[in-house]
């Protein structure tokens, strides 16, 4: 029996079951070096979100727009106008006369070299008749928005209101920055007030060139 | 080798493979256990058929696990992303397919339209432009951030950029970078305070790129597909042949028209088309009959039938591949929404009438 | 359990009962698989002169081309190869174990569920509820039939395996008995997944690919290799030389070709397409590897009995076409030349090249040699040899031109490839016609002279040939 194993044993052995060299191994394992680079370079990660061919959810995540301050102030502006203003002015700015909203498009209140009237107007609200742009409205008041809007908010509409070159080549004036807001509602005359500004007072209070 | 040391080294590269590569964990198994049968392959008996279905089971179970389950939990719970059309309103996407168009995709189906048509668009590489904007106080710093990256990455400036940057303008800084380069230009820029914005433009035959770069794009998509772009599709047919061209984005090409005619005689619709005629969707109409989608082909009039409406219907709704996402976004004109030019020049002209 | 290797002549089956116990059960698959083909060959046919002619049976929903392409596939795979696989792995695991079959009644009836699973799915499809995804046409209601006639079919060739004379498997043993385990189970997986657990978007569509992926690398795959592991050496009376290397082989296929079949395109995370590159590339040892073991076993070596010239023949075409593919596969794997293949007739046509040129040619080499030892008569070798000449000519008339038509006129266009194919797909349905009308016409010689199939002994002396 025993005899008869170790024939049979050398017979197996001479008969191939031998199997791949050493170096076939040798080669796999470079080839699961190769591979593990492959997937580092391909796979994204293993990401859910990460499709060929970016490397990985960081390089996705930095495609797209950086904007400056400037550009973000003035679409928050924007954003804040469709939300707040259009709906009496409306979104081409250009007022209802039956309803009595007067427009902003062209309106020399809106473009005045200094924004303080407007900061004011926004804050307080205004009442009272006013003329705009040649014609007289006095059918409604513009209630008071300077609770509900921050020095920031009203900064960054009337960045929009008086850059917002689709209105009309007139607009193109500088930005509004926060800073000058805060100074201009920092005034005891806004900043106590509770009712809202006629005309008449505003341009006493700001008395500046059109 | 023995079983037992071989079995060690396996362990040894599940454990590398897993903790310091960082691979996923079935992988990582994986690769252990192929290190393992590697070197102790010889040893292990083949010869019964408990060990065969054990090592079999392992093998589905990793099989499993590794591909399907992971793919899966990434990709059953996707849901709506917000995009952008072309106007800029937001919405939600995708769209579900409403009305006819749901029943419309089960004619696809049945039809086996997914036979010659495909329904993903892909690409064959991504180029990134980096767009730089410079205001009047940081201009000569932005324009040496520039220079630095020019020299960083031994490329030239070209177009406009060459010509020196100009304050309130956005000028393509580097076009048709890499990644790698792009994400140099990107910091460099930031660093000097300019606004950048890095424009992914999809390159391959076919997508829509109306530009000189990409002469013989085909118009069939604006970027590549994505998994978010069939959330509702049961189940996508994305076919694998191009016999005839890619659906992913027919709505967007074509009229209801145009579809009815060619699901009725392809050949007379366009040249050379191989399509066979589909007159099964289509039944003979009366001589003097009016109405919409009467066609006249040769002597014989034909209006369609349910099944052709609906099918033209989901066909009409396949709008896929157009709008950005944040694994696909879309190269488009950029357009900055600070408007030009500087208020410098404004205030000193003076404002008002 | 005995540990010598010698053969234990008491306990092995007499070879009359063996082949007696194969005959019914065998000879019904062969015959089903027989006729899936002619049928899968006819729609193919169908297919191919729709793209000619777009206007032939346009006014027919149930002849439109998108419902007979599928249907012919799904006749092709499901209703030829798996049959034709499993009778020829019956045959093999019986005469290997030196067993009789055990529970043929099981073959039989299993054999009748998985017919009327794949008629079902085949109506289905040609009537309009095809599932949509690409390696699993039938409306998911037919997958369960499917399931329990292939489950009831493994239990009987798990048992005759079980039952084998030796202790010792041999290569061919182990890749079968893999195959016949890993179908249900993938069956089942994509059935759960996709019909039952309603996966939701591309996971259908990965699920899909993952099932074919199994389907081919490892199902068909290790079916062809089983019957080239024995018959290769069985009919040049060679001992297999390189056990290692096919127990190296089996191991690496079975680990990295059940993942993957992603293209590179797909609208997946990147992982996916990265992972089927890898893995193709590792399967890749594996082939070789299985190759490297068939080479060494046969080399220089030359059919034993001149009948089974042909078989033989074949057989070493098919493992030539299989290594060809395999280089191809790999090649074709990495993003760059598989985006040049990748919706191009391409595709098809190396997936018509492997289940016909490879599978389908060795299973028909290894039918060859085994009707005649249980029919007790012989194929007529005219029309033998007539049929074999056409399909190969079909398979090489066909497939080279389409798929290198199709890498050279890109992925939006059909370019003249579309001749070949058609060629190739007439020349393939007269082949598969007169393989039908062979197997048929010798059955009902045989049945009609029952006493002929007694005593049929290993070297098939009853032969009768065709006038």
């Amino acid at each position: 029996m025993a005899a008869n194993k170790s024939k049979e044993e050398t017979e197996k052995a001479n008969t191939g079951v031998e199997g791949p060299k050493p170096w076939v191994y040798v080669l796999m394992g470079v080839t699961l070096y190769w591979a593990i680079n492959y997937l580092d370079a391909h796979s994204g990660g293993f990401d859910a979100k990460v499709y060929a061919p970016h490397k990985n959810a960081v390089v996705v995540a930095s495609l797209k727009v950086e904007k400056s301050p400037e550009e973000q102030a003035f679409d928050n502006g924007a954003r804040i106008y469709r939300g707040v203003c259009a709906a009496c002015h409306q979104p081409n700015g250009m007022g209802n006369d039956n309803a009595g909203f007067p427009p902003l498009v062209n309106s020399e209140w809106v473009l005045s070299s200094s924004p303080d009237r407007i900061v004011a107007i926004i804050s307080n609200g205004l009442q009272g008749p006013v003329d705009v742009a040649g014609k007289t409205y006095n059918k409604i008041a513009m209630p008071a928005q300077g609770v509900a809007l921050s020095d920031e908010d009203i900064a960054n509409v009337l960045s929009y209101i008086r850059r917002n070159t689709d209105w009309g080549d007139a607009h193109n004036l500088p930005l509004v920055t926060p800073e000058q807001v805060e100074a201009v509602r920092a005034d005891e005359a806004i900043a106590n007030r509770s009712s809202a500004w006629t005309a008449d007072e505003l341009k006493q209070q700001f008395p500046e060139s059109q | 080798m023995t079983i037992g040391l071989s079995f060690l080294l396996g362990l040894l590269a599940g454990s590398v493979s897993c903790f310091m590569v960082g691979l996923w964990w079935p992988i990582a198994l994986a690769v252990g256990l192929f290190a393992w049968l590697a070197f102790g392959l010889l040893d292990v008996k083949m010869d019964s058929t408990f060990s065969l279905l054990c090592g079999m089971l392992l093998v589905f179970c990793v099989s499993l696990s590794g591909m399907v389950f992971r793919a899966s939990d990434q990709l059953n719970g996707l849901q709506y992303a917000d995009t952008q059309g072309e106007d800029g309103t937001e919405f939600s996407y995708p769209v579900p397919p409403l009305g006819d168009a749901r029943y419309g995709e089960a004619v696809y189906k049945a039809n086996g339209c997914a036979a010659c048509h495909t329904q993903q668009v892909t690409h064959e590489g991504v180029k990134l432009d980096v767009k730089a904007l410079a205001g009047e106080k940081n201009l000569s710093a932005v324009q040496d951030a520039v220079n630095r990256f020019h020299k960083a990455t031994g490329s030239e400036s070209s177009g406009g950029a060459a010509l020196g940057l100009s304050a309130g303008e956005w000028e393509t800084v580097a076009p048709g970078a890499n990644a790698g380069d792009a994400l140099k230009a990107r910091n460099f820029l930031k660093e000097a305070g300019a606004s950048v914005d890095v424009q992914v433009r999809f390159r391959g035959e076919d997508l829509m790129q109306h530009d000189i770069l990409n002469p013989e794009g085909r118009g069939w998509g604006r970027r590549r597909s994505v998994a978010s772009d069939y959330l509702f599709a049961e189940p996508p047919m994305l076919g694998s042949v191009r016999i005839g061209p890619d659906l992913a984005n027919i709505g967007a090409r074509t009229t209801r028209e145009a579809l009815m005619s060619l699901l009725l005689n392809p050949a007379s619709a366009r040249a050379g088309a191989r399509m066979p005629q589909h007159r099964f969707l289509f039944k003979k109409a009366g001589k003097g009959e009016q109405g919409q989608h009467i066609i006249h082909d040769g002597e014989q009039t034909y209006k369609p039938t349910r099944d052709a409406e609906v099918l033209v219907a989901y066909l009409m709704s396949l709008k896929s591949a157009n709008y950005p996402l944040a694994e696909a976004p879309i190269n488009k004109p950029f357009t900055s929404s600070l408007p030009n030019p500087a208020p410098a020049e404004a205030a000193a002209s003076g404002a008002g009438k | 359990m005995s540990n010598e290797p010698i053969e234990d002549e008491a306990k092995q089956d007499p070879r009359e009962a063996v082949d007696r116990s194969c005959r019914g059960p065998v000879l019904f698959l062969g015959f089903s698989a027989v006729a899936w083909l002619l049928v899968y060959s006819l729609f193919a046919m169908l297919a191919g002169v729709k793209v000619h002619a777009p206007g032939m049976m346009a006014d027919s929903a149930w002849l439109a081309y998108g419902r007979i392409q599928p249907a012919s596939q799904l006749a092709l795979q499901f209703g030829f190869l798996v049959q034709l696989g499993l009778a020829v792995s019956a045959w093999i695991l019986c005469h290997r174990g030196k067993t009789v079959l055990v529970d043929g009644g099981y073959l039989v009836f299993g054999g009748m569920l998985w017919n009327t699973g794949v008629m079902f799915g085949f109506i289905g499809i040609l009537i309009g509820n095809a599932s949509g995804l690409e390696g699993l046409q039938m409306p998911g209601k037919v997958l369960p039939l499917l399931f329990f006639g292939f489950v009831l079919v493994g239990l009987s060739l798990v048992q005759t395996n079980n039952r084998r004379t030796d202790e010792e498997m041999s290569p061919a043993q182990w890749f079968l008995f893999a195959a016949t385990l890993w179908l249900p189970w993938v069956l089942a997986g994509s059935y759960l997944l996709i019909h039952f657990f309603n996966a939701k978007g591309v996971v259908a569509n990965v699920v899909d690919w993952w099932f074919i992926r199994n389907f081919a690398s490892i199902y068909l795959t290790f079916v062809g290799l089983g019957t080239l592991f024995h018959f290769l050496p069985a009919l040049s009376g060679c001992r297999l030389v390189g056990r290692g290397y096919a127990q190296f082989a089996f191991w690496v296929m079975l680990l990295f070709g059940s993942i993957g079949g992603v293209s590179p395109g797909a609208p997946v995370p990147a992982w996916l397409p990265a992972l089927s590159t890898v893995t193709a590339v590792f399967y890749f040892f594996g082939v070789v590897a299985a190759c490297v073991c068939i080479k060494q076993t046969i080399s220089g070596a030359s059919v034993e009995d001149n009948a089974d010239g042909t078989a033989y023949d074949l057989m070493r075409l098919a493992a030539l076409i299989f290594i060809s593919i395999s280089v191809l596969n790999v090649f074709f794997a990495f993003p760059g030349p598989g985006a040049t293949a990748q919706f191009t007739t391409y595709g098809p046509a190396m997936d018509l090249l492997f289940n016909l040129g490879f599978v389908g040619l060795t299973l028909i080499a290894a039918l060859y040699h085994i009707f005649p030892r249980l029919a007790g008569m012989d194929f007529c070798p005219k029309m033998t040899g007539v049929q074999t000449m056409a399909i190969i000519l079909g398979v090489f008339g066909m497939i080279p031109p389409v798929a290198f038509g199709g890498l050279m006129s890109g992925d939006a266009t059909l370019g003249f490839s579309y001749y070949f194919a058609s060629l190739g797909d007439l020349l393939l349905l007269v082949g598969s016609a007169i393989l039908f009308l062979n197997f048929l016409g010798a059955i009902l010689f045989s049945i009609k002279n029952c006493d002929c199939l007694a005593g049929i002994c290993c070297k098939g002396e009853k032969k009768e040939t065709n006038a």
